[in-house]
Protein backbone atom coordinates (compact mmCIF):
# COMPACT_ATOMS: atom_id res chain seq x y z
CA UNK A 1 0.00 0.00 0.00
CA UNK A 2 2.76 2.42 1.07
CA UNK A 3 4.86 1.19 -1.82
CA UNK A 4 2.04 1.95 -4.23
CA UNK A 5 1.64 5.39 -2.76
CA UNK A 6 5.39 6.04 -3.05
CA UNK A 7 5.30 4.84 -6.64
CA UNK A 8 2.39 7.13 -7.41
CA UNK A 9 4.15 10.10 -5.78
CA UNK A 10 7.32 9.37 -7.70
CA UNK A 11 5.40 9.24 -10.96
CA UNK A 12 3.64 12.45 -10.08
CA UNK A 13 6.99 14.05 -9.19
CA UNK A 14 8.43 12.89 -12.51
CA UNK A 15 5.46 14.30 -14.43
CA UNK A 16 5.81 17.63 -12.61
CA UNK A 17 9.52 17.78 -13.38
CA UNK A 18 8.76 17.21 -17.04
CA UNK A 19 6.13 19.91 -16.90
CA UNK A 20 8.64 22.34 -15.32
CA UNK A 21 11.17 21.54 -18.04
CA UNK A 22 8.56 22.15 -20.73
CA UNK A 23 7.64 25.48 -19.15
CA UNK A 24 11.32 26.43 -19.02
CA UNK A 25 11.68 25.61 -22.70
CA UNK A 26 8.70 27.80 -23.43
CA UNK A 27 10.12 30.58 -21.24
CA UNK A 28 13.45 30.42 -23.08
CA UNK A 29 11.62 30.63 -26.39
CA UNK A 30 9.60 33.64 -25.20
CA UNK A 31 12.64 35.45 -23.83
CA UNK A 32 14.45 34.87 -27.14
CA UNK A 33 11.44 36.17 -29.03
CA UNK A 34 11.26 39.21 -26.73
CA UNK A 35 14.94 39.93 -27.46
CA UNK A 36 14.31 39.59 -31.22
CA UNK A 37 11.51 42.15 -30.97
CA UNK A 38 13.62 44.50 -28.84
CA UNK A 39 16.45 44.33 -31.37
CA UNK A 40 14.02 44.98 -34.24
CA UNK A 41 12.69 47.99 -32.36
CA UNK A 42 16.23 49.26 -31.75
CA UNK A 43 17.06 48.81 -35.45
CA UNK A 44 13.86 50.64 -36.42
CA UNK A 45 14.68 53.51 -34.02
CA UNK A 46 18.18 53.69 -35.49
CA UNK A 47 16.77 53.86 -39.03
CA UNK A 48 14.42 56.67 -37.98
CA UNK A 49 17.35 58.56 -36.41
CA UNK A 50 19.36 58.17 -39.61
CA UNK A 51 16.44 59.41 -41.71
CA UNK A 52 16.23 62.49 -39.45
CA UNK A 53 19.96 63.16 -39.86
CA UNK A 54 19.71 62.70 -43.64
CA UNK A 55 16.76 65.11 -43.76
CA UNK A 56 18.70 67.73 -41.78
CA UNK A 57 21.70 67.35 -44.09
CA UNK A 58 19.41 67.70 -47.11
CA UNK A 59 17.83 70.89 -45.71
CA UNK A 60 21.33 72.26 -45.03
CA UNK A 61 22.38 71.50 -48.61
CA UNK A 62 19.28 73.17 -50.02
CA UNK A 63 20.12 76.33 -48.03
CA UNK A 64 23.75 76.24 -49.14
CA UNK A 65 22.60 75.81 -52.74
CA UNK A 66 20.28 78.78 -52.34
CA UNK A 67 23.14 80.94 -51.06
CA UNK A 68 25.50 79.65 -53.73
CA UNK A 69 23.22 81.30 -56.27
CA UNK A 70 24.20 84.62 -54.68
CA UNK A 71 27.93 84.26 -55.12
CA UNK A 72 28.00 87.22 -57.50
CA UNK A 73 29.30 90.24 -55.51
CA UNK A 74 27.00 92.80 -57.11
CA UNK A 75 23.97 90.61 -56.40
CA UNK A 76 25.03 90.15 -52.79
CA UNK A 77 25.56 93.87 -52.23
CA UNK A 78 22.19 94.66 -53.80
CA UNK A 79 20.59 92.11 -51.52
CA UNK A 80 22.32 93.63 -48.46
CA UNK A 81 21.16 97.14 -49.34
CA UNK A 82 17.65 95.91 -49.99
CA UNK A 83 17.35 93.95 -46.75
CA UNK A 84 19.18 96.36 -44.40
CA UNK A 85 17.98 99.68 -45.69
CA UNK A 86 14.37 98.67 -46.38
CA UNK A 87 13.97 97.01 -43.00
CA UNK A 88 16.11 99.73 -41.33
CA UNK A 89 18.06 97.06 -39.48
CA UNK A 90 20.91 99.50 -38.72
CA UNK A 91 18.61 101.22 -36.24
CA UNK A 92 19.04 98.24 -33.92
CA UNK A 93 22.17 98.84 -31.78
CA UNK A 94 23.06 95.11 -31.77
CA UNK A 95 22.96 94.77 -35.56
CA UNK A 96 26.58 93.96 -36.44
CA UNK A 97 28.71 92.05 -38.98
CA UNK A 98 27.68 88.65 -37.61
CA UNK A 99 23.98 89.58 -37.72
CA UNK A 100 24.40 90.80 -41.31
CA UNK A 101 26.23 87.59 -42.31
CA UNK A 102 23.43 85.51 -40.77
CA UNK A 103 20.79 87.59 -42.50
CA UNK A 104 22.33 87.14 -45.94
CA UNK A 105 23.41 83.54 -45.34
CA UNK A 106 27.15 83.95 -45.98
CA UNK A 107 30.17 83.53 -43.74
CA UNK A 108 31.71 86.38 -41.74
CA UNK A 109 34.85 86.08 -43.92
CA UNK A 110 32.92 86.20 -47.18
CA UNK A 111 31.10 89.34 -46.03
CA UNK A 112 34.30 91.07 -44.92
CA UNK A 113 35.96 90.24 -48.26
CA UNK A 114 32.93 91.50 -50.17
CA UNK A 115 33.08 94.91 -48.46
CA UNK A 116 36.86 95.19 -48.70
CA UNK A 117 36.91 94.68 -52.47
CA UNK A 118 33.65 96.30 -53.54
CA UNK A 119 32.74 99.26 -51.34
CA UNK A 120 34.11 102.56 -50.19
CA UNK A 121 33.21 101.58 -46.65
CA UNK A 122 35.81 98.78 -46.65
CA UNK A 123 34.13 96.95 -43.74
CA UNK A 124 30.56 95.91 -42.87
CA UNK A 125 30.91 97.81 -39.55
CA UNK A 126 31.73 101.02 -41.42
CA UNK A 127 28.76 100.49 -43.75
CA UNK A 128 26.35 100.00 -40.82
CA UNK A 129 27.97 102.92 -38.92
CA UNK A 130 27.59 105.18 -41.96
CA UNK A 131 23.87 104.39 -42.21
CA UNK A 132 23.53 105.34 -38.53
CA UNK A 133 25.40 108.64 -39.07
CA UNK A 134 23.15 109.50 -42.04
CA UNK A 135 20.07 108.73 -39.94
CA UNK A 136 21.39 110.84 -37.05
CA UNK A 137 22.14 113.81 -39.37
CA UNK A 138 18.64 113.56 -40.84
CA UNK A 139 17.11 113.50 -37.35
CA UNK A 140 19.25 116.50 -36.29
CA UNK A 141 17.83 118.40 -39.25
CA UNK A 142 14.23 117.22 -39.05
CA UNK A 143 13.70 117.00 -35.28
CA UNK A 144 15.12 120.15 -33.67
CA UNK A 145 13.34 119.31 -30.40
CA UNK A 146 14.90 115.87 -30.00
CA UNK A 147 17.71 115.61 -27.45
CA UNK A 148 21.09 114.27 -28.62
CA UNK A 149 20.50 111.20 -26.43
CA UNK A 150 17.15 110.53 -28.12
CA UNK A 151 18.74 110.87 -31.55
CA UNK A 152 21.58 108.51 -30.59
CA UNK A 153 19.00 105.96 -29.47
CA UNK A 154 16.76 106.32 -32.54
CA UNK A 155 19.69 106.14 -34.95
CA UNK A 156 20.91 102.85 -33.49
CA UNK A 157 23.97 104.12 -31.55
CA UNK A 158 24.70 102.29 -28.34
CA UNK A 159 25.49 105.59 -26.55
CA UNK A 160 25.80 109.38 -27.00
CA UNK A 161 29.61 109.35 -26.99
CA UNK A 162 29.73 107.04 -30.01
CA UNK A 163 27.25 109.26 -31.84
CA UNK A 164 29.33 112.37 -31.09
CA UNK A 165 32.56 110.73 -32.17
CA UNK A 166 31.10 109.37 -35.41
CA UNK A 167 29.49 112.70 -36.36
CA UNK A 168 32.77 114.50 -35.62
CA UNK A 169 34.68 111.98 -37.76
CA UNK A 170 32.24 112.37 -40.63
CA UNK A 171 31.50 116.11 -40.80
CA UNK A 172 34.16 117.61 -38.53
CA UNK A 173 31.80 119.10 -35.97
CA UNK A 174 29.69 118.04 -33.01
CA UNK A 175 25.95 117.30 -33.32
CA UNK A 176 25.18 120.52 -31.42
CA UNK A 177 27.39 122.61 -33.76
CA UNK A 178 25.71 120.97 -36.78
CA UNK A 179 22.32 121.93 -35.41
CA UNK A 180 23.45 125.52 -34.72
CA UNK A 181 24.67 125.91 -38.32
CA UNK A 182 21.34 124.68 -39.62
CA UNK A 183 19.43 127.13 -37.39
CA UNK A 184 21.68 130.01 -38.48
CA UNK A 185 21.14 129.17 -42.14
CA UNK A 186 17.38 129.23 -41.68
CA UNK B 1 33.79 50.30 -21.44
CA UNK B 2 33.38 46.59 -20.78
CA UNK B 3 35.69 44.29 -18.90
CA UNK B 4 35.30 40.54 -18.41
CA UNK B 5 37.28 38.21 -16.19
CA UNK B 6 36.80 34.46 -15.99
CA UNK B 7 38.08 32.56 -12.96
CA UNK B 8 37.59 29.03 -11.69
CA UNK B 9 36.45 28.24 -8.20
CA UNK B 10 36.08 24.51 -7.33
CA UNK B 11 33.46 23.22 -9.79
CA UNK B 12 32.31 26.70 -10.75
CA UNK B 13 33.31 29.12 -13.46
CA UNK B 14 32.99 32.70 -12.24
CA UNK B 15 32.32 35.23 -15.01
CA UNK B 16 32.68 38.81 -13.70
CA UNK B 17 31.13 41.48 -15.93
CA UNK B 18 32.21 45.07 -15.37
CA UNK B 19 31.00 48.32 -16.94
CA UNK B 20 28.53 48.58 -19.82
CA UNK B 21 27.50 45.48 -21.74
CA UNK B 22 25.93 47.50 -24.55
CA UNK B 23 25.38 46.64 -28.21
CA UNK B 24 28.87 47.84 -29.16
CA UNK B 25 30.58 45.83 -26.41
CA UNK B 26 28.54 42.67 -27.02
CA UNK B 27 30.42 41.29 -30.03
CA UNK B 28 33.73 41.65 -28.18
CA UNK B 29 32.13 40.12 -25.05
CA UNK B 30 30.92 37.14 -27.09
CA UNK B 31 34.51 36.45 -28.22
CA UNK B 32 35.88 36.80 -24.70
CA UNK B 33 33.22 34.45 -23.37
CA UNK B 34 33.89 31.68 -25.90
CA UNK B 35 35.91 29.62 -23.31
CA UNK B 36 32.73 29.44 -21.20
CA UNK B 37 30.95 27.59 -24.00
CA UNK B 38 33.75 25.05 -24.18
CA UNK B 39 33.22 23.97 -20.58
CA UNK B 40 30.50 21.44 -19.82
CA UNK B 41 31.78 20.26 -16.48
CA UNK B 42 30.98 23.15 -14.21
CA UNK B 43 28.28 25.51 -13.01
CA UNK B 44 28.51 29.06 -14.28
CA UNK B 45 28.24 32.05 -11.97
CA UNK B 46 27.69 35.46 -13.58
CA UNK B 47 29.04 38.08 -11.19
CA UNK B 48 27.15 41.32 -11.91
CA UNK B 49 28.44 43.32 -8.93
CA UNK B 50 30.13 45.87 -11.22
CA UNK B 51 27.86 45.56 -14.23
CA UNK B 52 26.32 48.98 -14.79
CA UNK B 53 24.32 48.55 -17.99
CA UNK B 54 23.09 45.65 -20.10
CA UNK B 55 21.46 45.90 -23.53
CA UNK B 56 19.32 43.40 -25.44
CA UNK B 57 22.40 41.90 -27.11
CA UNK B 58 24.00 41.52 -23.66
CA UNK B 59 20.87 39.73 -22.44
CA UNK B 60 21.07 37.43 -25.45
CA UNK B 61 24.56 36.36 -24.35
CA UNK B 62 23.19 35.55 -20.88
CA UNK B 63 20.37 33.56 -22.49
CA UNK B 64 22.90 31.55 -24.51
CA UNK B 65 24.98 30.88 -21.39
CA UNK B 66 21.85 29.65 -19.63
CA UNK B 67 20.97 27.35 -22.55
CA UNK B 68 24.52 25.97 -22.49
CA UNK B 69 24.36 25.08 -18.78
CA UNK B 70 20.91 23.59 -19.20
CA UNK B 71 22.01 21.26 -22.01
CA UNK B 72 24.88 20.10 -19.80
CA UNK B 73 22.70 19.67 -16.73
CA UNK B 74 24.66 22.33 -14.83
CA UNK B 75 23.49 25.32 -12.81
CA UNK B 76 23.42 28.91 -14.00
CA UNK B 77 23.70 31.46 -11.22
CA UNK B 78 23.61 35.24 -11.07
CA UNK B 79 25.49 36.89 -8.24
CA UNK B 80 24.86 40.43 -6.99
CA UNK B 81 23.28 43.00 -9.24
CA UNK B 82 22.72 46.74 -9.14
CA UNK B 83 19.08 47.84 -8.86
CA UNK B 84 19.06 48.80 -12.54
CA UNK B 85 20.43 45.46 -13.78
CA UNK B 86 18.09 43.65 -11.36
CA UNK B 87 15.12 45.42 -12.92
CA UNK B 88 16.23 44.64 -16.49
CA UNK B 89 16.77 40.95 -15.63
CA UNK B 90 13.46 40.73 -13.81
CA UNK B 91 11.52 42.37 -16.65
CA UNK B 92 13.26 40.17 -19.20
CA UNK B 93 12.29 36.97 -17.33
CA UNK B 94 15.89 36.04 -16.53
CA UNK B 95 15.33 35.70 -12.81
CA UNK B 96 13.03 32.75 -13.55
CA UNK B 97 15.87 30.98 -15.37
CA UNK B 98 19.00 31.86 -13.40
CA UNK B 99 19.37 31.03 -9.74
CA UNK B 100 20.16 33.96 -7.50
CA UNK B 101 23.07 34.18 -5.14
CA UNK B 102 23.75 37.10 -2.80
Amino acid sequence: MIKDEAKRLLAENQALRLEVEKLKDELIRLIGHNLDLTEQLEAYTEIRRRVEVARELMDGNINRQRNADLQDDAQLLALIELRVEQQRLHLQPDFDTDALADLIGVSHERLTRLFRTNTIHRTPEAYIGNLRVLTALRLLREKPNYSIAAIAKDAGFSNVRTLQRRIMDTIGMTPVEYRQILTRDI
Amino acid sequence: MMNITITEEQDRLIVALRGDLDNTASSQAEKELSPVFQRDDCDIVIDCRELEYISSSGLRILLNIYKHTRINGRRAIIRQMSDYVDEVMRTGGFLQLYEMEK
